[in-house]
Order: structure tokens, then sequence, then C-alpha cells
């Protein structure tokens, strides 16, 4: 009997929808494998004893300090312009509201060699500063560690921003003012009430501040600052040391890997839940007089510098530069952009469906356990994924071409290596999540009624999902696609290492032009992706107001 | 002594032409309880938050133990009122517990055994041993109290409550309104409630102000309330009235249908007058200043029979009796007014609200 229960259980879950899920994560874990393999291999390697004794130090240093630094800043910059928003009347406030999100937009190393840029020996700044009597003495150098952190944090904060803006939005009006009528200033208010009932939200906005330093490649390279991933491509592509990156991918990992576990844990167990909330909107402070100044200021600065700056100079180097810039040649780089990114959010939303619907059809713990494990992409570096994507997948070509050379005698080239194969997949597996998250949302909202309502009826799963959720989510199956599609626009490191020879993106190009100090050439391609870079933040601020509406309709 | 006195209070919203708080005058004695009763939209919860310091007046008058928290072009802050407030939804602070929530308002210089006096206000409202819980790990009825004992510990003149019952189910509800008024008059604290539930009033206010349209209709004990009304709609909030109009001359109110002899009043002219349905008498003879009357329509309510019944020239009457007798539809009987029951309303109409 108990066998043919075991039978009877494994036939339910015995369906088309679970190998797909099953094939799908097994296949987007490979980086995974691979670096879990590798890691464990034993080397006698010299190289890699060469860069411990030398930079490890280096790196691990940069890194850590690069993340600390950052992380306070957009603290700093995203909790207070938040609340500042959310809690006060200054000028222009609801411009601000989504406003602040912009600087999202231009990826860290855009912002970073735009900034070099504008202090360079030859920009606005030194000319500025020239002109006004100072000697070529006076030289403001921010091409070092503490420059690069104060560029990144400068267009990272809206991380921090969002979140905290939409907890202290969705605290109750009541307690801010049980605070307040319990005889607290605004300041004792803020930080005894509104900050620690937020502090989860934040501090989740705060690891994707974190996961986008730890990824990045173009801005450290450019302002000359060591890290684990500039070691990553050093071993890579300098030294030709498989081994190196991926002990280094190791570290990295593991150092993500305990930062993913803080953030576990700071969440805790109590939550926080304030029961019925009544949605009145807060009783804003009203602000006067220099207050009302200093507010506006700490709304305004991150947004000047963190977009307008960067923006105004991009555009007058692209004004100057763009005859030189648009040719066929660009026109192909656009091509290749747009295409690979449409193609790889395709796929992601694709597979997200798969993957999502799979779990809603066989309900169980094992299977949305797996979904959790596609989802893991993400918080993987780029140039760890890449690493992890390329060392199989060469050795998966040499394998093919030496087989076909003895049955064929024919000699054929790389077929998924070096690739634009190699480099959707890599895309796939690194923005999956970015598409499984609203996805995921939109299912939940639906519910599993419709679901039973549809085979009730006869439907099958397959019909149930074509006729009955797709329809119901469609406008998150487009949203999560135009997340993919721009993240995949904005992405540099591992396309850096997976782009076939000569195969350059908009991305590449710009960072490529910007390298060889044709910062001004570099501004076109920037600029587009800055623009299409904005097209989200529209989206997610019409999100963030239909939320708003729901939320306020009892006097 | 006079804790709160609300003189001239204006507020509108925006551009509304409409008031939210149109003239309101209000004052409390200390020690009392006061409950602010009116449908949604009647400005009574404005009116609180006025006196809060959440909204602003655009003209009037607040005063608190005598010192002015509100006049014209100055409005004290919420936090600097010294105001004790418990909320609808209670608004404990989520992330602190019990004892940590009664702390917060507390200062070492009002108390220097701040833990003391935690201590005190728990035992107050019978949470001593909760005091390490987290709100979420109580009971609606348990979390009202922790926002009651937040509110009276830094001992404010003062306690404001926002519809502090609308969220407890019916059986839990009569007995916190018992506690809250006891725990409130223990404390000897002077509290301002804002309540749509006549029955929240009637048990656990001194005295009640009934709101309408942004305007304080009358404030009295619920016996004034309910026998001397200002107006009709006063008059319905406790359930049903006859009123009609009449001509008032040397203590008789003439009515369409028939005279009430016998009333001590000094009135002339039209009136609108009104009368309880259970002082009207039922009778099976006719007799000396009864109306004829048939009934249309008796409902049994066990403690009562709720008459309805013609007494001619289109005016019909709700009467309650306590007879033995059953009466059924198409009876004729004799009604007397008890004319000393007989009250004159403000001709402030509301119309529709005749019953």
């Amino acid at each position: 009997m108990g066998k043919l229960k075991s039978i009877i259980k494994f036939k339910k879950y015995a369906n088309g929808w679970s190998f797909a899920l099953i094939a799908l994560v097994l296949i987007i874990g490979l980086p995974i494998y691979t670096l879990f393999f590798k890691l464990f291999e034993e080397t006698t390697d010299s190289v890699w004893g060469h860069l411990v004794n030398t930079v490890l130090t280096d790196y691990i240093l940069n890194s850590i300090g690069l993340v600390v630094v950052v992380s306070i800043l957009t603290l700093l910059m995203g909790v207070s312009s938040a609340w500042i928003v959310s809690t006060s009347n200054i000028p222009f406030r609801r411009h601000f509201e989504w406003m602040l999100i912009l600087p999202l937009a231009i990826p860290t190393y855009i912002a970073a060699y735009t900034y070099a840029g504008i202090f360079d020996y030859t920009g606005p700044i030194q000319i500025f500063l020239r002109d006004i009597g100072f000697s070529d003495l006076v030289y403001i150098d921010i091409m070092n560690f503490w420059g690069v952190a104060v560029v990144m944090s400068l267009v990272l904060f809206p991380y921090v921003y969002v979140v905290a803006r939409s907890s202290f939005m969705s605290q109750s009006a009541t307690l801010l003012e049980a605070s307040r009528i319990l005889g607290s200033s605004s300041w004792r208010t803020f930080f005894r009430i509104a900050l620690p009932i937020s502090r989860p939200a934040i501090i989740g906005g705060l690891s994707l501040v974190m996961m986008e330093v730890l990824n990045d490649y173009g801005a450290v390279k450019y302002y000359g600052v060591s890290t684990f991933t500039t070691g990553i491509f050093r071993a890579w592509f300098s030294f030709g040391d498989p081994n190196s990156a991926i002990n280094l991918s190791g570290i990295l990992m593991a150092f993500i890997f305990m930062m993913i576990m803080v953030e576990r844990l700071q969440r805790g167990k109590v939550k926080f839940d304030e029961g019925a909330r009544i949605g009145r909107q807060l009783k804003r402070y009203q602000l006067k007089g220099w207050k009302k100044f200093f507010a506006w200021i700490v709304c305004f600065i991150p947004l000047f510098l963190g977009f307008i700056t960067p923006v105004f100079q991009l555009i007058l180097w692209s004004v100057q530069t763009i005859k030189k810039i648009i040719d066929f040649d660009f026109l192909i780089l656009m091509a290749n952009s747009f295409g690979l990114a449409l193609l790889a959010a395709f796929l992601c939303v694709g597979f997200s469906v798969v993957i999502l619907f799979a779990v809603k059809v066989n309900r169980n713990r094992f299977f949305s356990l797996l979904a959790k494990f596609a989802a893991l992409g993400y918080s993987i570096p780029g140039a760890v994924i890449a690493i992890g994507i390329m060392i199989p997948l060469l050795g998966l070509d040499k394998i093919l071409i030496a087989t076909w050379a003895e049955s064929f005698n024919m000699k054929i080239g790389l077929i998924f290596s070096g690739t634009i194969f190699a480099l959707t997949f890599a895309y796939v597996v690194r923005f999956l999540t970015v598409s499984l998250n609203p996805i995921e949302a939109a299912f939940k909202k639906t519910g599993d009624s419709i679901d039973e309502a549809s085979y009730s009826l006869g439907a099958g799963s397959f019909k149930t999902l074509i006729k009955v959720n797709l329809p119901l989510i469609r406008s998150a199956l487009i949203s999560g696609g135009i997340l993919v599609f721009v993240d995949i626009l904005k992405e540099l490191p591992l396309t850096l290492i997976l782009r076939p020879f000569n195969f350059h993106t908009l991305a590449t190009k710009a960072y490529e032009l910007a390298s060889d100090e044709l910062i001004a050439e570099s501004a076109t391609p920037s600029l587009i992706i800055i623009v299409i870079g904005t097209i989200p933040i529209i989206i997610l601020n019409r999100l963030m107001k239909t939320t708003k509406a729901d939320g306020s309709t009892i006097n | 002594m006079e804790v709160l006195s609300i003189k001239n209070l204006h507020k509108r919203f925006g551009k509304k032409l409409q008031y939210a708080v149109n003239n309101a005058n209000l004052s409390l004695q200390k020690g009392e309880l006061l409950a602010l009763v009116g449908e949604s939209g009647s400005g009574k919860t404005t009116l609180l938050r006025l006196v809060a310091g959440f909204e602003e007046a655009d003209a009037g008058q607040i005063s608190i133990n005598g010192d002015k928290v509100v006049d014209d072009n100055f409005s004290m802050k919420p936090e600097k009122r010294k105001i004790g407030m418990v909320f609808q939804d209670y608004a404990l602070f989520p992330h602190l517990t019990v004892a940590d929530n009664i702390k917060f308002g507390l200062s070492k210089g009002q108390f220097p055994d701040v833990q003391g006096r935690i201590r005190e206000v728990m035992d107050m409202v019978g949470l001593s041993s909760y005091a390490n819980r987290f709100p979420h790990h109580l009971s609606g009825g348990q979390q009202q109290r922790v926002a009651l004992a937040r509110a009276l510990a830094p001992n404010p003149p003062l306690i404001l409550l926002d519809e502090p019952f609308s969220n407890l189910d019916a059986v839990l509800k009569d007995q916190v309104r018992e506690e809250v008024r006891n725990i409130i008059k223990k404390a000897g604290a002077t509290a301002l409630f804002v309540t749509h539930d006549m029955r929240d009033a009637l048990s656990s206010a001194d005295r009640i102000a009934i709101l309408k349209d942004g305007k304080i209709q009358q404030v009295g004990t619920p016996r004034e309330l309910y026998e001397t009304p200002k107006n009709l709609y006063v008059a319905s909030f406790f359930g049903k009235i006859n009123a009609m109009n009449a001509t008032a001359e040397n203590g008789t109110y003439k009515l369409k249908a028939g005279e009430i002899n016998g009333a001590k009043t000094d009135k002339k002219g039209q009136v609108l007058i009104a009368i309880r349905p259970e002082n009207i008498e039922i009778l099976t003879e006719p007799q000396e200043n009864v109306f004829p009357a048939k009934v249309e329509l008796a409902q049994y309510f066990g403690d009562h029979q709720q008459v309805h019944a013609d007494i001619g020239s289109e005016t019909h009457v709700v009467i309650h009796a306590h007879e033995k007798i059953l009466f059924d539809k198409g009876d004729h009987i004799y009604l007397r007014f008890n004319p000393n029951k007989i009250h004159v309303l403000d001709t402030c109409w509301y119309p529709g609200l005749v019953s």
C-alpha cells in the first residue's frame, strides 16, 4: 500500500509543468555549479598565490570600504529626502516625489566617467576655477576611492529612497500623531517611531545598493580602485587564469551570502503588523523660513547632483559630438542592444511564467523552493555569472570541436562560448529575478480559486494558463519585461566578458569610448541608455500613485 | 475648574462652502466625561482633531486649563499641548513593548520614578503582567487599555478618545465601555470622546454634545437631551418621537385633529411640538381630552407594544403601550397625550425626520 501511495504521490507531480520547472532551474543554476565544483578542485596555481600575496587585501578592503561608505551616504541621502518628501510641505514636493527616483536611470559607470569629465583638467569646474583666478595647482582630484564612493552613492541612493518613502507612507498616520501628542518633536518622532518601524524595509533597499556596488565594474575600474570585480577581470583577461577568477568569485559570493543572511536576520521574527489601518492622510509638518529652505535643499541636492548635473553635461557633450557618432555602425550598435535586450526580456518573462505556474499547479514546498533558487541570479555579480558560464561552455566547445574534427575531419568554430547564445543565457540567469517578482505578485493577487473555477469548467492547465491567467496578469508581464529590458541595456560587466569578438552594445561602446578618453563621444549612447532607463521609473511612479489612491479613502 | 474651553471655533477644508466645524462652543469641567455624538461627516472628528492640534482652525479660540492653545493666528503644536489621546486604531507603536509604549510620553522631569509610574498606570488598566509583550500579542480590548494607559501616563489635564469602541465586537463593547469609564474616573481625568453610537455615549459619558453639519445642536446630560431636546434632530437621536405642527394658546395646543389641554406653557402661535411614544396613553373607552384613533399596525416587543395609529386629519402617531391588552389592526382606540410631557422644539427643521 505504501508503495502505491508513493507512486500516486509521484504521479500527481509528474506533469509537463514540473518537468519544465526542474529543467529550467537545473540550467539556470549552471554558474553556481561551476563555482562550486571549481572551488573544490585541487590546483597548483602560482597566479593565485601571487594574487593572495599582493593584491587580495586591497580587493577585500576596497570592496568592503566601498560597501560601507556608499551604504552610509545612500542612507543619509535616501532616508532624509524620503522623510521630508513624505511628511513636510516643501515647495514642489509632488515633483520631488518621483524625480528623486530618476538618478536610478544612470548606471554607475556612466555617472563615473561623466563626473570624471566634469572634474577633468579641461572640464567645466577646472576652467571655472582658473577663470576666477585660481592657479593650475588647485586641482580637485576625484579619481580615487572617495570619488567613486560619492559618485556611486549619488545614483544609487534612490534604492533606499523608494523603500523608505513607501514605508513612511504606509505607516499609519496615527502612529506619528500618537507620538506627537505624547510630546515628541519631529526629530524624536523620526528617530524613535518612523525609523525603527521602517528599518526592515530600508535595510532591504540598502542591500540592493550593496549588491550594485559589488556588481559594479565600470566605475571602479575607471577611477582606478581595485575591487573583487576588477580582480576577476584581471585574472580572466590579463592573466588568463580562470582558477583565480573562480577563487575571487568564491570569496565575493561568500561575502554576499553573509550580507543576505544578515539582512534576513535583521528582519527578525517580529512583524510590525499594525492591524487595521486608517487611511487618513498624514498631517504634514508645516515648515517655515530657513527650516523649509533647508528641507528643500536636502531634497534638491541629491536630485541636482545625481541626475540634473550629469544629464545636463551629457547633453552638452552629445550636442558637440553627435554628428561624429551617429553613423551606420551606430545603428548596428542600437540594433544589437535592443535586439539582445528584447530577446532576453522575452525569455525571462516566458521562463518566469512557466516557473511560477508550475509552482501553482503543483502546490508543493519543494517546487516553491526551486522557484526561489531560480531567483538567485540577481544577487550574483555579473562578472561571477559570466565566469561561471564561460568556463563550462568553453569546455563544452572544446569537446565538440575535438569530436567533430575526429569524426568528420572538419574544423568548426565556437558554438556556445563567445557567441550571442552565451550572452543571452547569462542575461537570463542574472535578470530572471527582475521579471519573476512582479509576475509572482500578480499571480498571488489573482489567487488560486480562479484556477479551480477554470478546472471545474473542464479546462486543462495549459488552457487555464493561456485563457485565464495570462490575460489577468498582462500588465505584470509587460512591466516585468520592460524592467528586464532596461536592466540589460545598462548591463556592463557581464557583457564585457561574454560578448562575441568585436560585438558592441550601447553600454560597452559608451564604456569603451570613455576609457579611450573620448568621454564627450560617449555621451550619445549614454543618454540613450538613460532615457530608456527612465521608463521603468515612470511605471514605478504610476504604481506608487495607485497604491496611494487605494490607501486614502476614509476621513 | 474649566479644563477645556472652545469658543466660536470655525474650520473649513479647502475651498468648500460648508464648514466642517461651524461656530462650536463647548466647555468641560474637571473630571467630566463628554461625548461628541454625530453621524459621519458631522464634524465631530474634526472638532477633536482641532483640539488635539492636528488640524488648524480658521477662527475661534481653544483653551486648555486656562492656557490658550488656539487663538487668532496662533496654533500651538500638538506636541506642546500636553493632551492625551486614544486613537481609533489605537496607534500603539508596534516595535515597542507595552511598557515602552507607556514610557514614551513620560519625562524624567515630570516623573522622577518613571518605572514606578509605568507600573502604576499598568495596574490601573489591569495589565501589569503584560509589560514585556508587544502590541500584536494582545487582544483588541487589551490594546485599547494599553492605548488608554499610554495616554493617561503623563497625567494630562485632558484626554481625547477618537471612536474608542468602534474596533471592538459587540460582546466586548459593553464590558469595555464600563472599564474605560471607570479607568478615566479613577484617574481623575477629564475626557472628550467622539462616537457615532449613542449607546457608547449614554453608557460612558456624563454629558453629551450632539453634532450635525458642523454645528453643535445641543449639549446636556442624557436626561436633558431625552426629555427636553432642542430640535427634532436631537430628539430623534434617542429613538422614536412624534412631532406635530400646532398652535399654542393659553396652555392649549391646537392640532388639526383636535386639542390638547392643560399644558404648562406660555408659548403662543405656531409651534412644533413633540411627544415620546411612551407618553401617549391608550384607552379603550372615550373620556375627556382624548383623540379617537384607529390602529394601523401593532408590533409586539415583549416589554411593550409599538402601536401606529391614525388620529385623523392625516396625522399619524406612534405609541409604546405597556398594557396587557393586545391591539390589532383596525381596532378603535382613544389616545391621551400627557400634556406635561409635550415639548416644544426649535423650528430648526430637518425634513424627513418626523416619525
